[in-house]
């Protein structure tokens, strides 16, 4: 199975890629470190496509799952991903809050899975929109 | 300006970037091993029906150690290892699939196949207490 950052066309980013590039950049050794758990973490599903884990979160209402992954002591990385024609597609990144219960914080994850949710949509619509991983 | 092309490149990938450091690999390594366990611990503990506290609770550990292992971001003592094999009745079949990761050698309890890493990995010391323990629990 094959792994692929989805580029978005009119940002004219990869939103996942982006967000790898902008981690911890004063901090190499914890970012190398992060990065390396985060591509394990891929590598498990492209080796075990379905199997759960408690890692991997599924979302009511959102055709996407979501790789977790954690930042630091209070803060868990989000890389939201779907699997379609065979390949999984990165589509977006965000950290938040390991606990939280503030309508702000509620908010502002609900509004990272609604643009998700239009990244998703604009990848079925025009399947080319990709880079490859690695 | 309009990307349609899987082979446009926005910028190098972070992720083969990381690669370059000597560092990657071993953490590479140490992940593999953490997201095994975490997905082996979550599914034995799913398929008896037990909560993160109930598994906790019969080994003698706190529900958010449970939470933090199943997390795949930590790696663990061996103490822990052995009560977590133990209460879930994980194989040494079990543990040889989290295990395998091109680090630990083919033959764990080969003290041959231990002493021929280096010293500097850290994984290999993780490797020569994983070892142990499955010496320890085949007796």
């Amino acid at each position: 199975m094959e792994v692929v950052y989805y580029l978005d066309e009119g940002l004219e980013i990869c939103p996942v890629k982006e967000y790898l590039e902008n981690l911890l950049p004063n901090n190499p050794e914890r970012r190398v470190r992060l990065l390396a758990q985060i591509d394990q973490k891929v590598e498990f599903i492209m080796e075990n496509p379905g199997r759960e884990a408690s890692f991997i979160g599924t979302l009511h209402g959102h055709n996407f799952l979501e790789i977790q992954n954690g930042k630091d002591e209070s803060k868990v990385i989000r890389i939201l991903y779907s699997i379609h024609n065979g390949k999984i597609v990165l589509l977006n990144a965000f950290e938040k809050p390991n606990k939280y219960d503030t309508n702000k914080v509620k908010k502002m994850v609900e509004k990272h899975y609604l643009v998700t949710d239009t990244y998703l949509v604009k990848f079925k619509k025009n399947p080319n929109s990709y880079e490859i991983y690695k | 300006m309009k990307y349609t092309n899987k082979l446009t490149q926005t910028s190098a990938d972070p992720i083969a970037e990381a690669r370059k450091d000597k560092r990657f690999f071993l953490y590479s390594k140490e992940a593999r091993v953490a997201i095994r366990l975490a997905a082996e611990v979550y599914e034995k503990r799913k398929q008896i029906g037990w909560t993160q506290a109930r598994l906790a609770n019969e080994i003698e550990t706190t529900q958010k150690v449970i939470s933090n292992i199943e997390s795949g971001d930590v790696n663990i003592g061996i103490d822990l290892l052995k009560r977590l094999a133990d209460g879930l009745t994980l194989t040494t079949e079990d543990l040889g699939g989290i295990f395998e990761t091109g680090c630990l050698m083919p033959n764990f309890n080969s003290t041959a196949a231990t002493k021929s890493w280096s010293k500097d990995d850290g994984a290999c010391d993780y490797a020569n207490k994983s070892a142990n323990f499955i010496s320890l629990n085949q007796r």
